[in-house]
């Protein structure tokens, strides 16, 4: 169940997901308390060498963090 | 953030709501097909204390790379029996507490400019009262320090260096890969009985050349080191009248090197290498006097390899494929364990195969299955009329994991059988780990062995192991 349905940056976004597993008994909810959109992303960061390469991984998600602030 | 709320009234009553409306209930059905209908509505402002959290963000500092783990540990070995290794020999063995160790693991990773990355990891320990490294320290507490992990990494455009102490894995096979065999390792007790927990850093320069679906990954290893001596009054530790030590380096330099070249496609890789390498395992011989220090001695050869894997759903297919050139056909299957002897000391090719399969049952429980086989070539040739190699024929092991994460992945169920191909020896571990929140946790453990007089693990029939470790990571 989405809830908290704002406009963000021109993107409509449900701040608030609520799931219930009839299984389990187990309601569970995934609030965005923090969302940024639009941020360049370099495909080459989407590929296998980001799983195994420490390195540059980190250097990735420092470019993504710098867009951030 | 993930927010997990459960026991909540609310939810009880949405879930007698939601019953009802799906058919279990006494309402019939919304005919319209949605399970839910108008029935499944709650206050928007339920989980709205998620969104009254101050905001965490603070200035970043070098400690943030750290994490800590703090661990207790006590092993027992429980089963009064005897063991005969050999006809007419026996040997009792007494329930005994076998481990009473605090650990502490730490592990640091700062990537401290961009494209640069210092990662380490260490552990120390303490050995207590009754522990067999106490006991072997003259009933003192032991100490012990080690940095296992320390490499400095350098990314730059399609390449990437890294230098230090690290490990190498070939092969897709988890557990028991023929190509498997870069690094050395340590059983030190049954306390470590996973090749991944087993595995020793070496110092190498590690290079990868990354393209499109492609990657070549080379080492080179200019000081090679080989699997530990047993510790004196560990389990695994046989008194052969000898004082078995340490490789001694003379003036030759040793290296390794090895190349990897790897392809992937959609749910598929495809892996070849190429190595010239020392066996991790030395041999030893009789001292010449006929007492002190027994030999010991390092045997180089050259292996050629192929890996693949395949995907097919939840299911995922591995093969390895190894030739070794100029191997001592003198390993034994089991891992940790070999075989002593100086009279088979004739340099072997071998072809190995290693074949498994990991499947995902569901989200919370998986299986593996690897088996491992090997035979010598020309196996009797060089031999005199009489002699027996160790391993005549296919011999290997094989490895069967289970793991089902229950209570939210709070409670991991998980079990190890492990034997070798001849059924000589049978290991079977049963875990459970019990995570009591963020920092804590709480493992049990119950290892069981058999073995007949084939094996050197005759030496662990019927032995049973239970074990507690209590653990605070932060």
């Amino acid at each position: 169940m989405a809830s908290r349905v704002e406009l963000v940056n021109d993107n409509w976004l449900a701040r608030s997901v609520t799931m219930m597993n009839l299984v389990s008994n187990r309601l569970s909810n995934m609030a965005f308390v923090e969302i940024y959109t639009d941020l360049d992303i370099n495909d080459a960061f989407l590929t296998q060498r980001t799983l195994t390469d420490n390195a540059y991984r980190e250097t990735g998600l420092e470019a993504l963090r710098a867009q951030t602030q | 953030m993930l927010k997990r709320l459960f026991l909540y009234p609310f939810a009880m009553l949405l879930l007698l709501l939601a019953t009802m409306v799906a058919g279990q209930g006494t309402k019939p059905e919304d005919p319209a097909g949605d399970p839910f209908g108008d029935e499944l509505n709650f206050d928007d402002d339920l989980f709205g204390d998620a969104f009254d959290s101050p905001e965490t963000t603070k200035e970043p500092s070098w400690l943030d790379g750290f994490t800590v783990r703090l661990s207790q540990q006590l092993f027992w070995q429980v089963n009064n029996h005897s063991v005969e290794p050999i006809p007419g020999l026996r040997i009792p063995k007494q329930a005994d507490l076998e481990n009473n160790r605090l650990g502490l693991n730490f592990r640091y990773q700062n990537a401290f400019a961009p494209g640069w990355l210092l990662q380490s990891t260490g552990q120390a320990r303490w050995y207590w009262k009754d522990d067999y490294e106490y006991a072997d320290n003259n009933d003192n507490i032991d100490t012990e320090y080690r940095i296992n992990e320390l490499y400095l990494q350098r990314s730059f455009g399609q390449q990437s260096l890294k230098f230090g102490r690290q490990t190498v894995v070939w092969g897709e096979t988890v557990g028991n890969s023929v190509l498997d065999v870069i690094n050395h390792t340590e059983f030190r007790d049954f306390t470590i009985i996973d090749i991944e927990d087993a595995r020793l850093n070496q110092w190498m320069l590690v290079w990868d050349v990354f393209s499109t679906d492609s990657q070549w990954s080379s080492f080179i290893n200019l000081y090679p080191e080989f699997n530990p001596v047993a510790l004196s009054g560990s389990p695994f530790y046989a008194n052969t009248g000898y004082n078995i030590g340490d490789y001694k380096r003379g003036s030759e330099s040793l290296f390794e090197v090895g190349t990897q070249w790897r392809k992937s496609f959609e749910s598929s890789d495809i892996s070849f290498m190429a190595a010239y390498l020392y066996e991790n395992q030395l041999s030893y011989d009789y001292p010449s006097e006929g007492y002190g220090d027994a030999l010991a001695k390092n045997n180089d050869f050259a292996l050629l390899g192929f890996s693949a894997n395949r995907a097919i759903g939840k299911l995922l297919l591995n093969l390895d494929l190894a030739i070794s050139l100029g191997v001592l056909p003198n390993q034994s299957s089991f891992p940790g364990m070999t075989a002593q002897g100086s009279s088979l000391e004739i340099k072997k090719d071998q072809i190995g195969a290693s074949l498994g399969f990991e499947y995902a049952i569901s989200s919370d429980q998986s299986i593996s299955l690897g088996i491992q086989a090997n035979k010598l070539i020309d196996e009797r040739e060089g031999l005199v009329s009489g002699q027996v190699p160790v391993n005549e024929g296919v011999f290997g092991s094989w490895l069967v994991r289970y793991r089902n994460a229950l209570s939210n992945g709070n409670l991991v169920v998980s079990s190890t059988l492990q034997g070798d191909l001849e059924a000589d020896s049978l290991f079977v571990a049963l875990g459970v780990d019990y995570s009591v929140n963020d920092h804590w946790a709480v493992a049990g453990q119950i290892i069981s062995t058999t073995a007949n007089q084939q094996t050197p693990m005759v030496l662990f029939d019927a032995d049973v192991r239970v074990g507690v470790t209590v653990t605070y990571s932060f």
